[in-house]
């Protein structure tokens, strides 16, 4: 069905690397780097996340813990890169799936609008009703803590966003002359909707996605405190922050590196959604 | 009390620095008072920009240089605050899009008396009287009534005349009108042009009339200008331009129409308008021309006078009578 | 006959709001249709050109031919078979068979699609090629349009206007259409590239034998294309100019205002026209002609019936109580 028979003038995504411009390869390297951290953690941190009492609680940073160590006395370098799998984890599912449903969803409501619109419509309305950290923290408490049944409720909760602004982007989008010119030549609904409004409404969405990414990091860390989310002894920086907070004066040390780590995650990330606009723009013209 | 003044301008040159490329180059021409003149040209010829130029409306990154001499004075040289005061008042322009000037949520005739408040001195209920005065002057029936109306209540013509209005309320010498009529109808074209014509000689007041179609310059300019790639190529009375035009990319322009070329094919220029940035020495359109030669490319090539007047920027005008046969010429043939 | 169009009528409709469009708002009362019993046919291998400014219909029955819209009433026959009667899959597949060029060549192509992906989808969604003849065909296409082959790789903003409308004639003919309608393919373009492509347009309808209809606001231009032109005003077709009837012959008092007004390369033609009375009634009367708000013949009949299309005799024919 499609038509990679047909060379290009250059590779397409060498071409979008090149447009992106410093910020994005700042960002993609920055990413690489922890993604790469975070998978080698079992090798190449010192010591077992979940052994505790190695020393002292609350030793500030030194040779032995360059980070310090917490108020158990568990090395904080090794629980910040061994955190790292479970956060990366969870802003890349908490982001994709959501991304999924809601764009598929907002795509043919803003494609057909009329009654698939409208339905959609009053869903979202009542899911944006609550607050989003209320109705996570409900629906984990009704299917009961862990990380599983968090990105259940990530999922039920973060869909909505990507449906909005994908729809907003097809309503918009679904009156240009291409579109026209696809229906008069004679493309189904279905290739339309996926082949030449999706790729075009696409970017709005990814650029939030960015951001949610940091923001269901955040999440975690607030499920945390309830006991709700990722249950210990399994690191995760938010949870590291939560657990910390009676020891901000004492020992600072136990809440700025894993907030440094959400920090610098969220940093390059941000690098990376930044300059996706500035790629189509490059790329496609306006 | 506004004196009617000639518009000199005198080598204008606008470069966007940054990108390095000179959009319009040594542009001189005169409109005498009471003259309307028209500037013709395609996408990228520079024509809108010499117009926004005179008043000094320019795009960031845009620096002139060149004179623009009116009223005795060097317009380029004017403080802001001085031009300001020019604005509007001495020299007015008319947009392509009318809602480029009308505010949606203002009443029109609100946005007419603003600008005669702002120029006149005048207290507000004298303003709106004028400005239903020149509701009317424009064209408007039942004046008083529509002037509380909203722009969206009009059809593009009517909002244009209104635009119109507000450019002439605080009584301008001088028009710069940059495609008036060019998102009108057949129709509503004519008689928007008619509308300029007829107050332009009520006023004695000149006009610079832009367009991309040599057919509305032909309507009512005395005098005619044709650009090409920054450049004036081409200046003469509109009469002996289209009778005897004298630069191969004019006679291109004209046979590019269907009702100039009758029943015969349509002779099109080759190619596309040039990139600004990437022009050669000497003539910009000679890549595009079928009498080109080395010598066309070599230097640049000055204005010569082909009659009292009448000025072309062509090295090859003796070759051109070939070029001019197929034209239908004017009067002869199809009202 | 190719392509026959009978009594399409379409009305749009608005949700009463507070805006009612031009005239005086809030009104209320019957809306003109955009389109009134218009009929059209196409012989294989004719031309007919529209001419109507904005309003007039054209573009709804632009519309109506390319199956982009239903008409409320009428039909569109494609050889015998009635368009308006077929289920949404045949419907598809037939529209293939009519092609449409649009107005503004920067929207009309997807900014995500390579040329080549964009022309060779055409190729592969109707299975007109076998698939390893697709960039063959591609580079055929872009050839008979005057682009050149490495035009395949590259994306729609890469290329001017007038390139832009020829990647989207390419791509209409990649259907093997047997009708091309184009809309107002020129207006968009500069004056000396708008003479390319009617060239090119002029050149394709004679090498590969296509029938079109050629919409445009300019009667020359019109003409220089197509020798028979069906003129339009109101929705309705007013009059209709065979081959051999020069313009200047035209009966409608429309079409003479139309001729009497437009832009032409003579110096000084303005002053030389005369009453122009377009903006008198920028709303259409409800009722009777389309055009008797500015027409100087206007009489009580005109308010009442509107003038239905009398042939005058060899193919002329006129909407008019006032014309003979």
């Amino acid at each position: 069905m499609s038509v990679s028979t047909l060379a290009v003038a250059s590779p397409r995504r060498l071409q979008w690397i090149m447009a992106g411009g410093w910020s994005l390869r700042v960002g993609l390297v920055g990413f690489a780097l922890i993604a790469v951290l975070a998978l080698l953690a079992p090798w190449i941190t010192p010591y077992d996340p979940t052994t505790l009492g190695l020393a002292e609680g609350l030793q500030p940073p030194s040779a032995a813990h360059w980070f310090g160590t917490d108020q158990l006395g568990r090395d904080i370098l090794t629980r910040v890169l061994h955190a790292a799998r479970t956060d990366l984890q969870i802003g890349t599912i908490g982001v994709i799936i959501p991304l999924i449903i809601g764009a598929a969803l907002g795509l043919f409501a803003g494609y057909y609008t009329g009654w698939p619109d409208a339905i959609l419509g009053r869903i979202v309305d009542v899911v944006t009703a609550f607050p989003f950290l209320v109705l996570v923290l409900a629906i984990v408490a009704m299917l009961g803590p862990g990380l599983t049944n968090f990105y259940i409720a990530i999922t039920l909760v973060s869909w909505v966003a990507y449906a909005r602004i994908v729809r907003g982007e097809a309503l918009s989008a679904r009156g240009r002359g291409y579109i026209l010119a696809a229906r008069s030549l004679g493309y189904g609904d279905i290739r339309i909707m996926f082949r030449h409004l999706l790729p075009n409404v696409m970017v709005p969405a990814f650029v939030f996605g960015m951001s949610d990414f940091v923001l269901d990091i955040l999440a975690g860390a607030s499920l945390g405190f309830f006991g709700l989310g990722v249950q210990p002894p399994t690191p995760e920086w938010g949870v590291m922050i939560a657990e910390g907070r009676n020891f901000i004066i004492t020992a600072p040390w136990v809440v700025i590196f894993p907030g440094l780590a959400i920090i610098v995650t969220a940093f390059f990330v941000s690098l990376i959604g930044d300059s996706a606009s500035d790629i189509v723009r490059r790329v496609h013209g306006s | 009390m506004a004196r009617k003044e000639a518009l000199e301008v005198d080598r204008l040159t606008v470069t966007f620095a940054r990108e390095g490329r000179a959009v319009v180059r040594n542009v001189s021409f005169t409109i005498a008072p009471g003259e309307a003149f028209g500037l013709v040209g395609e996408s990228g010829s520079g024509k809108s920009l010499t117009c926004r130029a005179i008043l000094r409306l320019m795009p960031r990154g845009a620096s002139i240089a060149g004179r623009i001499m009116y009223g005795g004075r060097d317009l380029l040289g004017l403080s802001d605050g001085e031009m300001q005061a020019l604005r509007g008042s001495s020299i007015a322009m008319v947009f392509q899009d009318p809602l480029t000037a009308l505010n949606p949520v203002l009443r029109v005739g609100d946005s007419i008396a603003q600008v005669i408040q702002a120029h006149g001195g005048l207290g507000r209920r004298a303003a709106r009287t004028r400005a239903v005065e020149m509701m009317e002057r424009v064209g408007i029936r039942d004046a008083g009534r529509r002037a509380a109306a909203y722009p969206h209540e009009f059809s593009g013509g009517m909002r244009q005349r209104i635009h119109i209005a507000m450019a002439l309320a605080a009584r301008p010498t001088l028009l710069l009108a940059d495609e008036p009529t060019t998102a009108l109808d057949v129709v509503v074209q004519a008689e928007i042009l008619r509308l300029l014509d007829d107050l332009r000689r009520q006023d004695g007041m000149s006009l610079l009339l832009v367009s991309h179609d040599f057919r509305v310059v032909a309507g009512l300019c005395d005098r005619v200008g044709v650009m090409y790639a920054g450049e004036l190529v081409e200046v003469g009375a509109t009469q002996t331009v289209l009778r005897r035009p004298e630069h191969p990319y004019t006679i291109g322009l004209m046979n590019s129409l269907p009702e100039a070329v009758l029943g015969e094919r349509l002779r099109a220029i080759p190619g596309s308008p040039p990139d600004p940035g990437l022009l050669p020495p000497g003539c910009a359109f000679a890549p595009r021309c079928e009498l080109a030669r080395d010598s066309c490319t070599a230097a640049p090539i000055a204005m010569a006078e082909a009659v009292r007047g009448h000025w072309a920027r062509c090295i090859r005008r003796d070759q051109l009578d070939e070029m001019r046969r197929g034209l239908v010429m004017v009067g002869a043939a199809g009202a | 006959m190719l392509l026959v169009a009978e009594h399409l009528t379409r009305t749009y409709v608005h949700r009463r709001g507070w805006l009612q469009g031009t005239g005086a708002p809030g009104a209320r009362g019957p809306v003109r249709p955009a389109l009134a019993d218009a009929s059209l046919s196409l012989e294989r291998g004719e031309a007919i050109g529209v001419v109507g400014e904005s309003g007039s219909g054209k573009s709804t029955l632009a519309r109506c031919l390319a199956l982009l819209e239903r008409p409320d009433t009428g039909r569109v026959l494609l050889e015998g078979v009635d368009l308006t009667r077929l289920g949404r899959r045949e419907l598809r597949r037939s529209r293939r068979r009519i092609q449409v060029v649009f107005q503004d060549p920067y929207s009309s192509l997807n900014p995500r699609l390579t040329v080549g992906s964009a022309l060779g989808e055409v190729l592969s969604v109707h299975d007109l090629v076998p698939r390893d003849q697709i960039p063959r065909r591609v580079e055929t296409l872009l050839d008979q349009v005057g682009l050149p082959a490495r035009a395949v790789g590259r994306y729609p903003s890469d290329f001017s206007g007038g390139q832009r409308q020829r990647i989207c004639i390419a791509r209409a003919l990649a259907a093997n259409p047997e009708v091309l309608i184009a809309d107002e393919p020129v207006s968009a373009l500069d004056v000396s590239i708008q003479a390319q492509i009617l060239n090119l347009l002029a050149d394709l309808r004679v090498r590969l034998r296509l029938s079109m209809i050629f919409i445009s606001h300019d009667l020359y231009v019109v003409r220089y294309i197509a020798p028979k032109i069906a003129v339009m005003f109101g929705g309705r077709i007013v009059e209709v100019l065979p081959p051999g009837v020069p313009l200047e012959q035209a009966r409608h008092p429309y079409t003479e205002a139309l001729l009497a007004a437009r832009s032409r390369l003579e110096p000084g033609w303005l002053a030389r026209t005369g009453q122009l009375n377009a903006e008198l009634a920028a709303a259409l009367p409800a009722t009777g002609c389309p055009f008797r708000a500015r027409c100087p013949h206007a009489s009580g009949v005109c308010e009442e019936i509107d003038p239905p299309l009398r042939d005058l005799g060899g193919g002329h024919a006129v909407a008019c109580h006032h014309v003979p």
